[in-house]
């Protein structure tokens, strides 16, 4: 009989995955360790052993889908066998299969089959909304990303909104950036903004050129290269989808502003080079300089649990222990892995299992559990010589903390000369809707103070 | 309506009497020794054996019905059995004098007739063309079958392909003689003559009449009998097509070398009850329904009562008449009595008649009577006759054995039945003859008018063109019809006041000089004849176009459109064609009869094509499109439109010949805010609409001319609405059941996101319709496209509504239905 392999659960908050590459095709011969595809949750992607031996009879899914979890991809058995009748017996009698095929060679049949139990129910039902809107104006504020409640009144029969509200909606909408608006003098108008929430921006505005003007360039480009010359599309996918929409949410969906400080960095160099340079069996040479300001920044927010929180639903959850985020560049993309009860580590603990996290994401084979639950986020670009920059809050956390290079800078010595000292940048966004600024310059006045003492922090 | 003919009153006003011919009853009067050498002994003994088939084949036919069973086989037959037991002779004897080329036509009980004329036409061919007939039929899938049930000669082989695609037919087997598509009431075989069997009662006597005027008019070998009962002599169509053949001009107008009249036999099968109604005596006033034919011609249509219980009476009259018909004498009518043994169907009970009668007509049983005749006469011994139904019995025994088989037997699927709806076909001519015309086209009076004629609204100079010196909408319709006619030596047209008068709408002016009486002539008012005749002629091969004056009269040819002219290409599984226009002219300004558009009537029959032009180029693109074409189309046009001129083409009514593409709607004016589309003459109201939308309320209105009903491609449609987002849909029909809410049905299901407003659909009222004075309340107006617009679909800035296009009111007007 025909084994169905279907999609793992990743974790106990994975819903669906997306098989980004298929490894074999219909018709292959496949043993139990085969890897059939890969696959990709939000924030990780792992490959799908096969599990089973036998040859390749159908795939269920195509790359892109995104197929739920405990959902059937493909079908291994030996050739000739019925796809559909083992879709039957592991209760799928519904999937279709992508692609089947008779296989060529004769195989052993198939041993222990993968787990194959019938998937639940994924059907959700649309939304309703309470005011009428007809389909097509609910279809163009959904392209648009308008929701409909910002659409003031429908003029349609019986106030129905109708296409031309949601577009006096979006023609209304958006506001200009600061540069758009410098520009925007000498252009009649903007069609549409691409800028962040539908802000018109600088491009825009140069983009619809007057007929007579585009004739002319036209022509002028025609002589040269064609205009644009070549360029590459990359519809996006799995985790940098993810990233997009997440990121957007983030700026759409709160308060941020960011908070920039710097500190004495001296203490850390000093402290980062002792470690370096102690004996390997107390296990410490691999503690970094990120380590120690991250190590401070989780101390520092046990006076600052405001900062140590999450919104949600107009709800603060202000969380009793650290659960700190890590940004860590992945070939992916950003992944996010949490490192629990940040708190109750000691330094050494902390700097080995933030090192076990990252390589876990940067490798792919990270659980995502571990890629939710965070309560306070940690992005160090001080390696990039970054000096100062604004990063996202990673909602529905309230607080996000950027660690800046170490770059010498100008001082004025206790005895009025001019001097140079080594000094960390740090950069704070907080969402004003809790945090207001005071609070914010508190914490980093605070972690300034325990960086500045980093050689006493990591004994508390 | 000729001017050869002077109505005289000197003459009309005369005094004098009618005396009529006499009419023989039972007059057979021939001895056995001249019907043996006419027949030979062989012919005898084959009627004898045709009547043993049928006697076999419908008793076992009955035994399935009422007992699930006969000689040991078991089957369900789920479909209807209309039996003919007990008027055995009478189809056996019409079936004896007919050929191949002898076409009959019946009625839902003709098993009998099937079989007997079959058998009768195999035996009069050659035994090449016959074998050829066999093994191409269907691709040999009949025969195929034939040949798995065994037998000795050539004859027995023929015996098993009549008796078992018959059989299968009525069982709707994939290998019946239409694949199933007829089923027991429509069963037929064309290729010996058994044409299509219809279960309107009297529907066969206009498509016979028509089949006989396809002969006639293309000087086709045979006559045509149309099978029908007495209790059909009461049917409109049956008095109609009567009419229809009998006219005089066949002789006093048309060419004497065309033949005279039809060749059609009106045959009434005379069983003496219609189901039960009793038909002399209780339902009819006739006494002798051969008396009928007195009434319709001096010469009573030849008309004669015939003994069916005897073979060889009823062949004698069939070879009789056949001559009359033959040297254009006809038409002839036949009171062919007979009984019936059996029930109307198996339910029937007979309680409208005694046992007694029952038994004497048993006692005077035709085969019976007709084998102890041959005994007697030594052609056959007693011993030969129950050897010749054993072996009948055994042979029927296997044909049913394989017919009941649903293993060995598959009926079609959905696919099949979608694929002979429409023959889609593209015919240049009929025939390879010469097309007769009386004058080269080029000569035609009109043909050279028209030349001169501004092909559009405006000039060179773009100035407006005066209605006479304009080609119009009717002269686009001639142009189309005078070229087919000139290729396409089959085509003929017919209906109200066309020859002489040209048309009530002058579409034929011109033709009744370029064309043979034969091919252009006057009808009767006789709409159901008009219709049936035409589809008698199509079904035959060749090209009819007829002409309904008002859509209103409709309802007259309602069958012949309904039940005829739609179902027969599907009905034979695709083996007839229909290549037959309906051209229907809708009217306004003549009140509540004259001015309806029915297009939602003909929409809902499947099998009909239903176009719908609305401008001149249309007009000519359309019919020319219809008339290359081999199925029905229902070709509607507004007496609105007869004389408007080219407004959307820029070079006017091209003058080459051109087709419109089939079911494609087209975008008349273009536009972003909203879809107009219409059928018909509502298009022009529809761009007066467009107009104020766009100069007063700056909404673009996009106005589409759907065109067709049927076939229809909605993407034009789906195309504009997925743009504007907004459809309105209007036409000149009552809007309750007008065909433009399957329209917005349709379009809602495919495109319901697009879609920023309910698709409004804005009909003429439910109302008669009323004196001209009083059409605005009646037909759409611009304005109230305008007012649905207004209040269902986007609200303008400022409009007063002249009308009430509100939700409720549509409730309201539904609610009291008006």
């Amino acid at each position: 009989m025909a084994r169905v392999v279907v999609m793992p659960q990743l974790g106990n908050t994975v819903e669906s995955c997306l098989v980004t590459a298929w490894l074999v095709a219909v018709g292959d011969t496949v043993d139990e360790a085969s890897l059939l595809c890969e696959i990709e949750t939000d924030k990780s992607t792992m490959e799908v052993p096969s599990g089973v031996s036998g040859t390749v009879l159908a795939l269920l899914a195509e790359e892109g889908d995104d197929v739920p979890v405990k959902e059937p991809i493909a079908v291994i058995g030996a050739p000739g066998e019925s796809v559909a009748d083992a879709l039957a017996e592991a209760g799928f009698s519904g999937a279709e299969p992508l692609s089947e095929g008779a296989a060529p060679a004769p195989e052993t049949p198939a041993p222990a089959p993968a787990a194959a139990t019938p998937a639940p129910a994924t059907a959700v039902a649309a939304p309703v909304t309470a005011s009428a809107a007809s389909p097509r104006a609910k279809g163009l504020a959904s392209a648009s990303g308008l929701p409909l409640s910002a659409v003031a009144a429908g003029t349609g029969p019986h106030g129905r909104v109708i296409e031309r509200d949601v577009r006096a909606t979006l023609d209304a909408g958006p506001a200009l950036t600061r540069g758009a608006a410098a520009t925007a003098d000498s252009f009649a108008s903007a069609a549409s903004g691409t800028g962040l929430g539908g802000r018109v921006t600088t491009s825009d505005l140069t983009t619809p050129v007057p007929a007579a003007v585009a004739a002319a360039s036209s022509a002028a480009a025609a002589v040269d290269t064609a205009f644009p010359g070549g360029f590459a599309d990359t519809p996006l996918k799995g985790v940098r989808k993810i990233i997009a929409e997440r990121m957007m949410e983030s700026l759409a969906s709160s308060a941020q502003l960011t908070y920039t400080a710097t500190a004495p960095a001296a203490g850390l160099m000093a402290l980062r080079k002792r470690l370096k340079d102690s004996d390997p069996a107390l296990g410490m040479s691999g503690i970094t300089v990120g380590d120690l300001v991250g190590y401070a920044a989780v101390r520092t927010l046990a006076n600052h649990p405001l900062l140590n929180a999450h919104l949600a639903n107009n709800v603060l959850r202000k969380f009793d222990s650290v659960h700190l985020g890590m940004a860590v560049d992945t070939p992916r993309g950003l992944l996010v892995p949490t490192l629990r009860f940040a708190s109750g580590l000691t330094l050494r603990e902390f700097s080995a299992q933030s090192k076990a996290l990252a390589g876990e994401a940067i490798g792919g084979s990270i659980s995502p559990d571990l890629l939710t639950g965070a309560s306070f986020t940690v992005s160090n670009l001080g390696a990039f010589g970054i000096e100062s920059f604004t990063p996202l809050l990673n909602v529905p956390q309230v607080a996000i903390l950027g660690v800046d290079a170490i770059f010498p800078r100008a001082t004025i010595k206790p005895d009025g000369t001019v001097g140079a000292e080594q000094r960390i940048g740090l950069s704070l966004t907080a969402d004003h809707r809790v945090i207001d600024g005071a609070d914010a310059a508190r914490y980093l006045k605070d972690l300034a103070v325990a960086i500045a003492n980093i050689d006493l922090t990591v004994m508390g | 309506m000729t001017k050869s003919l002077i109505v005289s009153p000197a003459a009309v006003r005369a005094k004098g009497t009618l005396t009529f011919p006499t009419i023989p009853v039972n007059a057979y009067d021939r001895s056995f020794a001249t019907e043996l050498k006419h027949f030979g002994p062989e012919g005898l003994i084959a009627m004898l054996h045709d009547m043993i088939v049928i006697r076999e084949f419908e008793g076992m036919l009955n035994s399935i019905k009422t007992t699930g069973g006969w000689n040991g086989v078991e089957y369900n037959h789920k479909g209807p059995a209309h039996l003919s037991l007990g008027q055995e002779a009478a189809a056996v004897g019409q079936a004896a004098e007919l050929d191949a080329d002898d076409y009959i036509f019946g009625s839902h009980r003709s098993h009998g007739e099937i079989l007997a004329k079959s058998f009768s036409a195999a035996r009069r061919m050659d035994q090449a063309k016959l074998g050829q007939i066999m093994s191409t039929f269907l691709d040999g899938d009949t025969l195929r079958y034939a040949e798995k049930i065994g037998y000795g000669t050539p004859d027995e082989l023929t015996e098993n392909f009549i008796m078992f695609g018959t059989l299968a037919e009525i069982f709707a087997r994939k290998v019946g003689f239409n694949r199933g598509m007829g089923g027991s009431m429509h069963a037929f075989f064309t290729p010996f003559g058994s044409m299509p069997n219809n279960a309107i009662v009297g529907g066969s006597a206009p498509i016979a009449t028509g089949s006989a005027l396809f002969k006639r008019v293309n000087g086709k070998p045979g006559i045509v009998v149309s099978n029908i009962g007495d209790a059909s002599m009461a049917c409109g169509p049956v008095w109609e097509a009567m009419m229809f053949a009998a006219m005089d001009q066949y002789r006093s107008l048309w060419e004497a070398s065309d033949g005279g009249n039809p060749p059609i036999l009106f045959n009434f099968f005379n069983n003496f009850y219609g189901m039960g109604g009793q038909t002399a005596g209780e339902t009819m006033g006739y006494d002798i329904l051969a008396r009928v034919g007195a009434g319709v011609n001096p010469e009573a249509m030849h008309a004669e009562r015939v003994d069916g219980y005897n073979p060889l009476a009823v062949a004698d009259a069939v070879r009789r008449k056949k001559e009359l018909l033959l040297a254009g004498k006809g038409p002839v009518l036949l009171d062919t009595i007979t009984y019936r043994i059996s029930g109307h169907s198996p339910s029937d009970a007979s309680s409208y008649r005694t046992r007694d009668e029952v038994e004497a007509w048993e006692a005077a049983d035709s085969i019976a009577a007709f084998s102890d005749l041959l005994v007697s006469k030594k052609v056959i011994t007693e011993t030969g006759v129950s050897d010749l139904r054993g072996r009948l019995v055994e042979r029927l025994t296997k044909v049913l054995a394989l017919a009941s088989s649903d293993t060995e037997l598959p009926r079609v699927d959905a696919t099949m039945i979608e694929s002979v709806m429409l023959s889609n076909g593209h015919v240049e001519a009929f025939d390879d003859r010469a097309p007769e015309l009386l004058q080269p086209l080029a000569e035609n009076a009109r043909v050279k008018a028209l030349a001169n004629k501004v092909r559009k609204t405006t000039d060179a100079d773009g100035k407006a063109v005066s209605k006479v010196k304009m080609f119009q909408f009717r002269d686009a319709l001639f142009e189309a019809m005078a070229h087919r006619y000139a290729i396409d030596p089959t085509m003929a047209a017919w209906g109200e006041d066309v020859r002489d008068w040209g048309g009530a709408f002058a579409v034929y002016r011109g033709l009744t000089e370029l064309l043979p009486y034969k091919r252009l002539f006057n009808s009767p008012i006789a709409e159901a004849a008009i219709v049936g005749a035409g589809v008698g002629y199509a079904l035959s091969g060749g090209r009819a176009v007829v002409e309904l004056m008002y859509c209103d009269f409709l309802g007259r040819a309602g069958d012949e459109v309904f039940n005829q002219a739609s179902k027969w290409q599907s009905m034979s599984a695709g083996l007839l064609k229909m290549p037959l226009v309906v051209r229907v002219s809708i009217g306004n300004k003549y009140g509540a009869q004259h001015s309806q558009d029915w297009s939602a009537l003909v929409a809902h029959i499947p099998g009909l094509k239903v176009y719908f032009p609305a401008s001149p180029t249309d007009a000519k693109g359309m019919l020319n499109l219809a008339l290359r074409g081999t199925d029905p189309v229902i070709f509607l046009e507004s007496q609105l439109l007869y004389d408007i001129g080219e407004q959307f083409e820029a070079d006017g009514v091209p003058t080459g010949y051109y087709e419109t593409p089939e079911g494609q709607p087209v975008v008349r004016r273009e536009g972003t805010d909203v879809t107009i589309a219409t059928l018909g003459a509502t298009l022009y109201r529809a761009l007066e609409a467009a107009d104020t939308l766009q100069s007063k309320y700056g909404v673009s209105a996009e106005v589409i001319d759907l065109r067709f009903v049927a076939p229809l491609d909605y993407e034009v449609l789906l195309a504009s609405v997925r743009k504007t987002g907004r459809l309105v849909l209007a036409s000149d029909a009552v809007e309750r059941g007008s065909f433009l809410n399957t329209i917005a049905t349709t379009v809602q299901s495919v495109a319901f996101d697009a879609l920023d407003a309910p698709i409004t659909v804005v009909g003429a009222r439910n109302h008669i319709t009323p004196a001209p004075e009083l059409e605005d309340l009646f037909f759409p107006q611009p304005g109230w496209i305008i007012d649905a617009i207004h209040e269902r679909v986007l609200p303008l800035p400022g409009p007063v509504p002249a009308s009430n296009a509100t939700e409720g009111e549509i409730v309201r007007r539904a609610r009291l239905g008006v």
